[in-house]
């Protein structure tokens, strides 16, 4: 609560300055610089706050654009080959976003037509990069739509159309849902103020996702450590089967 | 309540976890195979990335064979000699196994050949396996036309050589053949090959059936501990957390087979495995035949795997 309070005297500082330039301005932060992924980590919910001048305009929208850190990537078709489900089409990814966030105060598409969506990073569509492959143009375009389908049903590429609201006074506060999937890496946050289809003002913000504790150790020595961390997971298997053998012979007598 | 997993980059249910491990243990202790052929598939389908899923499966063979060959071996109920020869030939066939599958990829017939074979390989199996004890039970009762057709390959090869604890005075080419296939298989299909062993330990190598599960777990538990150091050293896809849940289901689950496997008897048990395998096959068959839930499937939430 202290949190929240700092947080909007510090907006309403700004106010009176943004209220004197004669463009619409724009200010925004996040609640937390960090998320942890902890042993009982199941998603997580970032708020932002922030303020905008609305200079009399009525038709002025906040996007906002959560990116996770970009990674490889690979989506399968399964096909059917002589009636039989065993084909298989693979199409791989130089870089697609781990996480994509769009959270508006209306609609995207109400807010800007496609083009300027994809100009200006507002679609995941957009993001991926996909490896040289002999496919046509339009199969890639298929295989991209899909791998937004999947990954919009996991969660990790979603679309808010109304995550994001106005207060009074330009103020505005979004909330967004990351899901348990949500990979570690350093996230960015972009704020757009649209106006007549365009951005007239944007901030860049971050935020760190990270394992924190044992995940982290374990993570980091099965990175380092390849050779050991595979013999202690294979002597973690051999000695649990060798005491429960023990312990049950000593149960049954 | 859920626990976040620091491999596979996911939050999954422990509850679920144990149980499935339960179950794989159960299967495991009852019919002395790995039971990686059944945990693989459903760890994939509850949303484990398949190449986490398929360490985990050897990861858990290896424990929960481990867990029931440790009373065999007190009885001495293998034979030693016969198991390290399959054993040695079946290290050599997961080595050749995994250049064949490499090579399968790089054609883009691995997928094809696996399930392909899987199939016919378990159909075959677990068929034959309900016949022939269906046969036995209905000729205990009637005892002038008893025994069952053994192959008798072994006495007719040349190579002979004594294995004492089975009374056998075979050759070993069969032996080892049926090690290097297995080996082969395993390699190729990502499991430990018990179902595929006690079988042919029956009816080709003609064992003696008190030593039959004994030699196969240890062979098991040797192949299924070699795969999964190799696979967990290559791809880098072991999850200690979600293996130790797995496995403590597995262990358990494992002696509740093995003390359900005294009391049911020989033909019973190999009509119980012959209808788990004939099941799986029909799930599998399913598979080829109908529309697939989801036609696409992606890499990792993560990336990477």
């Amino acid at each position: 609560m202290k949190k929240i309070i700092l947080f909007f005297s510090f907006l309403f500082g700004l106010l009176p300055q943004i209220a004197m330039a004669q463009r619409t301005r724009l200010a925004a932060a996040l609640m937390d610089d960090s998320v942890l992924l902890t042993s009982n980590f199941n998603g997580a919910k970032l708020t932002m706050f922030g303020a905008v001048q609305l200079a009399g305009d009525t038709n002025t929208d906040i996007v906002i654009i959560i990116r996770g850190p970009n990674r490889q990537a690979w989506i399968t078709k399964k096909s059917k080959i002589m009636g039989l489900w065993i084909g298989q089409k693979r199409v791989y990814f130089d870089a697609a976003p781990t996480f994509f966030g769009v959270a508006s105060t209306r609609p995207i598409d109400e807010i800007a037509p496609k083009d300027t969506q994809s100009l200006y990073g507002m679609d995941a569509l957009s993001q991926l990069n996909p490896h040289q492959n002999a496919l046509s143009k339009q199969e890639l375009e298929d295989f991209k739509a899909a791998f937004v389908n999947v990954r919009e049903k996991q969660k990790l590429y979603i679309n808010a159309p109304k995550a994001v609201q106005f207060m009074e006074n330009g103020l505005f506060r979004a909330d967004i849902k990351l899901p348990d999937l949500t990979p570690p890496g350093l996230y960015t946050v972009k704020v757009m103020v649209m106006k007549n289809k365009r951005p007239v003002d944007t901030t860049l913000q971050s935020f760190e996702v990270t394992k924190v504790g044992f995940e982290r150790f374990i993570f980091q020595f099965a990175r380092d450590n390849t050779f050991i961390y595979g013999l202690f997971g294979l002597l973690l298997a051999l000695g649990a089967g060798f005491l429960s053998a023990r312990l049950f012979r000593r149960i049954n007598g | 309540m859920e626990i976040y997993l620091p491999i596979a980059e996911m939050a999954v249910n422990p509850w679920l976890m144990l149980g499935i491990g339960l179950i794989v243990g159960g299967v495991s202790g009852l019919f002395g195979i790995g039971g990686g052929f059944l945990l693989t598939p459903l760890l994939i389908l509850s949303g484990i990335p398949a190449p986490i899923a398929v360490v985990s499966g050897a990861s858990v063979s290896a424990a929960a064979s481990m867990s029931s060959f440790i009373p065999q071996w007190e009885k001495r109920a293998l034979d030693l000699r016969l198991g390290l020869t399959m054993v040695t030939a079946g290290v050599m066939g997961v080595t050749i196994g995994s250049i064949i599958f490499r090579w399968l990829s790089m054609l883009g017939f691995a997928e094809l050949v696996v399930r392909v074979s899987y199939v016919l390989l378990l159909g075959f199996i677990g068929s034959s396996l309900l016949s022939e004890s269906i046969k036995t039970i209905k000729n205990a009762k009637n005892p002038k036309i008893l025994k069952r057709s053994k192959s008798n390959i072994g006495y007719l090869l040349p190579l002979k050589m004594r294995f004492p604890r089975s009374k056998l005075y075979i050759s070993i080419l069969p032996p080892i053949i049926i090690g290097f296939v297995i080996g082969i298989l395993s390699a190729i299909m990502g499991v430990g090959g018990g179902f595929l062993l006690v079988p042919a330990l029956i009816y080709i190598v003609n064992m003696p059936p008190s030593l039959v599960v004994g030699t196969s777990i240890f062979q098991v538990l040797i192949l299924a501990s070699t795969t999964a150091f190799m696979q967990s050293t290559s791809n880098g896809g072991l999850d200690v957390v979600l293996s130790s849940i797995l496995i403590i289901g597995a262990v358990v689950g494992a002696q509740i087979g093995l003390f359900f496997g005294r009391k049911l008897r020989g033909e019973q048990l190999r009509i119980l495995l012959g209808l788990v395998i004939i099941a799986l096959t029909l799930v599998l068959a399913l598979e080829l035949f109908l529309t697939p839930k989801d036609i696409y499937t992606t890499s990792s939430a993560g990336g990477g795997l």
